[in-house]
């Protein structure tokens, strides 16, 4: 790519960091219209968007980008001011447009070349916008050189800017003459006269310069705010014609710029003094002074003045001035200042800060030091029996709560942002499709972490399609058993008891048992006699390479079945179930945790070693029943609950078997009581990474770092559990035959 | 920051000394202050040493008070010039106009 | 002492580059992402020498933020650039009635700023 200096490419990586968030919002609003029809608003919104990008790509050189924006802002802004219609064909084409300015950006960040699927793209699309503003002309974006044609268009054609063309008989130095007379206005305008002076100065020399104050009125009578002042400069420079008359581009229309070359043709120059309000020979005398003229050249202007014109009366300046004199417009205030304190209170919570993402997890991972030393610090204060102490330990660690509660919120992201690639999504699969299906979405304000977020976008696409596929019936057949030919996909989110619920559902035709039931056991994986409930049919389409589909469409069952879905899905310690009602539909709900870093654990004593259990998987603590029932059982209100002896699966030898207690763990629908030597109440538990010595240890999810310094594992409780069932359901299987 | 302007009348001479930015927004005030006072006295001194910016609009009115006290036989000097005061007359080539003797310190330019 | 400019844009990328142009020239640079961020930056701000605004912002846009702005009496003469583009005309007119005399026009290299700025004041 380009050769920045750090400043630019940090500026750039803003540029890409912006420009994806307006195509964001592109998108969302021409989905919206084309939902609901189009808005002002949101047509205001996307023309911004593209707008933006545009101006933000000049600045980088980005003319591919500018160029193309440059289209679509004319066919954008043509919309915007009802020449053209925001037809259903407009809008794909706008969102095709912005998917090709979202590939370009990509390649620039990925260094990706620009191949001949994106320049056919690119080809396609221009001339697709092309067609879409009709044969016009367009104007290419103006350039430093179309701009200054433009100047001389208006030059000729009004302007007081009057430029005399030198002939060539014209000296050949770089030197030039320039004649100023600043509007009355001026400084009304914010312009100040001695900065374009000193601007000169840095692209060229004055070797002469005169103020004339010819028009300034006397102390009484004059307005101390307008500008009397003019100035005639002999300048030397390098710079070409335009460039030095772009100086005064600011000015050019209240005030008079006359530029010609010095000692050019004596005619222009009595041109020029013709034109100006001073009396010529004082002029003329000025001329000379700035070494623009030399006395010889002048005596031979005025004669020839004489000889040729003797109705040389000017305008006086003050005439010309008046004339122009600007109209300040009235401000409507009053009514507005209402609305602008609402608008103030918006801005103030629209002020972000841009956040390094590897910055805030290393402090998100200080924090949790923290609260691991807070825990121990309250720990020996505790010990000391000195209430001052204890009492500013709990103090510490009640802030530190509210530090790690502050940094996991900054990590947080609104589920819309999650949920916002999902309309595009759906309208594009539903087309491909040939289904009618509209999706909603519930649950704005649920906030998850966005590493989160970032892993569970895969898996949640895929539901979507998937309940989109196979979900949805075709209309007819929705229409024969009573249900409108649009189907729906829904997205909710919300909390749910310190995790969050994600739920993907369809007015569909809902699992179908049966057919489940049968390709499992074609594949294997259950046998004929085997019993199973409604959810453990359901969890089967999890299981790897199981795919009901008919036929393998281009949607989804291309391989990457559920089983990845519910993979990733537990990556993130979530768990997924399925609910299902024949005729109605489907729901699949996914159960994640708030955050990935912090969980409270629950300290357990296996033996001598301390172990974490997820607080979020704990129901309830009892007691070890001294009176044993079954084996392998204990009785909880009536019920059975299965016994898991955490000492046993991890080899533990316990020496003290006489108070031992059962913790009650729940995963998914399934619940277990595990035995364990001791319970040492709750604790704040910053997740670490395992060491290579426990991944193969299965059972543990990962481990933290209690407050002396021990590391504790963490139990990974939906496999214990799964395991527990599994080897029961093998020994039940082998009692019975 | 604006323009302040403090007056001070010694033996029989007004010494007007300006201070902050002698610009568009302190013109109004200041042409109507320096009316009364060349109405009023013979000799003028006007200090300049705390002068941070001039513009056009500062200078337009310096030429204006000069010219009206010429017209009033009004003595009307300009001393003390500060680096910004010297630039901008050196700018507009009017030091001479005003024919102040201005004194030359190290940080001021030729 | 350095000039002070206040940038308004809803474009973070281009006010950093436009901040990186005006700071390398020795002016200070100001940001704002809006008219009423504008407004707030300027009550916030000792002295503002000049101001570039965009037309299109959302919240409150250019033009009705240099109207207010040229209400106030302390920076009625400040100089304003305004960024419009060539398809913007009638913004540019609407621009200049409200007071901003200067402008720029969208798409602009930095070098081009640097120079519009540099006409107006000097740093």
């Amino acid at each position: 790519m380009m050769d920045l200096d750090p400043q630019m490419a940090a500026a750039l990586q803003t540029f890409f960091e912006e420009s994806r968030d307006l195509l964001q919002e592109m998108e969302s609003a021409l989905l919206f219209m084309e939902d609901q029809g189009a808005d002002l608003e949101r047509i205001n919104a996307v023309f911004r968007a593209a707008h933006t990008i545009k101006g933000s790509a000049g600045l980088f050189g980005l003319e591919e980008v500018v160029r193309f924006t440059h289209r679509l802002e004319n066919l954008l802004d043509q919309i915007r001011s009802g020449t053209k219609m925001l037809t259903p064909a407009n809008i794909t084409l706008l969102l095709s447009c912005g998917d090709h300015i979202g590939d370009y950006l990509d390649r620039l960040v990925s260094a990706a070349p620009l191949d001949q699927h994106f320049l056919s793209e690119d080809l396609r699309l221009l001339a697709e916008l092309q067609a879409a503003l009709g044969a016009r002309e367009q104007k290419l974006p103006i350039s430093k050189e179309n701009n200054l044609q433009l100047y001389e268009h208006t030059e000729a054609s009004s302007s007081s800017v009057t430029e005399i063309p030198a002939d060539e008989k014209v000296s050949t130095s770089a030197n030039w003459h320039i004649s100023l007379r600043f509007g009355i206005d001026t400084f009304r305008d914010g312009m100040d006269p001695l900065s374009f002076l000193r601007y000169l100065q840095q692209i060229g020399d004055i070797t002469g310069l005169v103020t004339l104050t010819d028009a300034l009125p006397a102390l009484p009578q004059m307005d101390a705010e307008s500008c009397y002042l003019g100035f005639e400069i002999g300048f030397s420079s390098v710079a070409d014609k335009a460039t030095i008359l772009d100086v005064f581009d600011f000015v050019k229309e209240s005030s008079v710029v006359h530029l010609l070359p010095a000692h050019s043709q004596i005619g222009a120059y009595l041109k020029m003094i013709q034109q100006l309000p001073e009396a010529d020979q004082h002029l003329g005398e000025i001329l000379v002074a700035v070494g623009s003229l030399t006395s010889e050249e002048l005596q031979r202007a005025l004669a020839l003045q004489e000889n040729t014109d003797q109705t040389g009366q000017h305008q006086p300046l003050g005439e010309i001035l008046v004339d122009q004199k600007m109209v300040q417009e009235p401000v409507v205030q009053g009514a507005l200042e209402k609305q602008q304190q609402q608008r103030e209170s918006q801005s103030a919570e629209r002020q972000l800060l841009r956040v390094r993402a590897s910055d805030l997890d290393y402090l998100v991972d200080l924090v949790g030091e923290l609260v691991i030393a807070s825990a121990a610090n309250r720990l020996f204060a505790g010990q000391d029996a000195l209430e001052a102490r204890l009492e500013s330990a709990t103090q510490v660690a009640r802030l530190v709560e509210e530090i790690r509660d502050g940094a996991l919120r900054l990590r947080m992201i609104d589920v819309s942002e999650l949920f916002q690639r999902f309309p595009r999504v759906v309208r594009d699969t539903a087309r491909t499709l040939g289904k009618d299906i509209r999706l909603e979405m519930h649950g704005e304000g649920t906030e998850l972490d966005k590493s989160m977020a970032e892993k569970i976008t895969d898996p949640l696409m895929h539901l979507v399609r998937n309940a989109m596929d196979h979900g949805i019936e075709p209309a007819e057949q929705r229409l024969q058993v009573g249900k409108p030919a649009q189907g729906c996909i829904a997205l909710h989110a919300r909390h749910d008891s310190g995790g969050i619920v994600i739920e993907v559902s369809d007015d569909g035709a809902g699992l179908n048992r049966e057919k489940i039931q049968r390709k499992a056991l074609e594949k294997g994986l259950i046998t004929a006699d085997q019993v199973l409930s409604d959810q453990e049919i359901y969890a089967l389409i999890f299981a790897p390479g199981f795919s009901t589909a008919d036929k393998i469409s281009d949607i989804s069952g291309r391989g990457v079945g559920m089983d990845v879905v519910r993979q990733n899905i537990e990556s993130v310690r979530g768990r997924i179930e399925i609910h299902s009602v024949s005729g109605r539909g489907s729901i699949m709900r996914i159960h994640l945790p708030l955050t990935l870093s912090i969980i409270d654990g629950f300290l357990v004593r296996l033996a001598q070693d301390t172990y974490v259990i997820p607080s979020e998987s704990v129901e309830e603590c009892l007691e070890y029943p001294k009176v044993q029932g079954t084996v392998g059982y204990m009785e909880l209100r009536d019920q059975p609950l299965p016994l898991l002896d955490l000492n046993a699966v991890f080899n533990k030898r316990a020496t003290d078997e006489s108070r031992r207690n059962v913790v009650v763990v729940r995963h998914g629908l399934e619940r277990i009581g595990m035995v364990v030597s001791g319970i040492l109440g709750s604790q704040q538990t910053v997740i670490k990474p395992l060491g290579k010595l426990f991944e193969q240890v299965p059972g543990i999810a990962s481990a933290t770092i209690l407050g002396n310094g021990d590391v504790a594992p963490i139990l990974d409780i939906p496999t214990l559990i799964q395991r527990h069932y599994a080897i029961s359901a093998k020994s039940a299987h082998s009692f019975i035959h | 920051m604006s323009l302040d302007i403090q007056q001070e009348v010694c033996a029989g001479r007004l010494q007007m000394r300006l201070a902050g930015e002698l610009d568009i927004y302190a013109a109004a005030a200041l042409r109507e202050c320096l009316h009364q006072v060349v109405a009023q006295h013979h000799e003028i001194e006007i200090l300049l040493a705390d002068v941070s910016e001039v513009d056009g609009a500062g200078l337009q009115i310096l030429v204006a008070a000069k010219n009206e006290a010429l017209r009033q036989g009004t003595r009307l000097s300009l001393s003390d010039h500060s680096v910004a005061v010297v630039n901008a007359l050196q700018l507009c080539r009017l030091d001479r106009f005003f024919g102040d003797p201005i004194v030359l310190t190290k940080e001021m330019p030729e | 002492m350095a000039k002070t400019v206040l940038v308004v844009d809803d474009s973070a990328s281009l006010r950093q580059v436009v901040g990186i142009a005006l700071k390398g020239a020795g002016y200070n640079v100001i940001e704002a992402c809006d008219g009423v961020d504008g407004l707030a930056k300027l009550a916030a701000t000792d002295k503002v020498h000049l101001i570039i605004s965009d037309v299109n912002m959302p919240n409150m846009d250019g033009i009705q933020f240099v109207k207010t702005l040229k209400q106030k009496p302390e920076y009625k003469f400040t100089p304003v650039i305004m960024l419009t583009t060539e398809a913007e005309e009638e913004k540019k007119r609407e621009g200049q009635a409200a007071g901003a005399k200067a402008w720029v026009i969208k798409p602009f290299q930095p070098q081009q700023m640097l120079a519009a700025v540099s006409k107006l004041i000097l740093p």
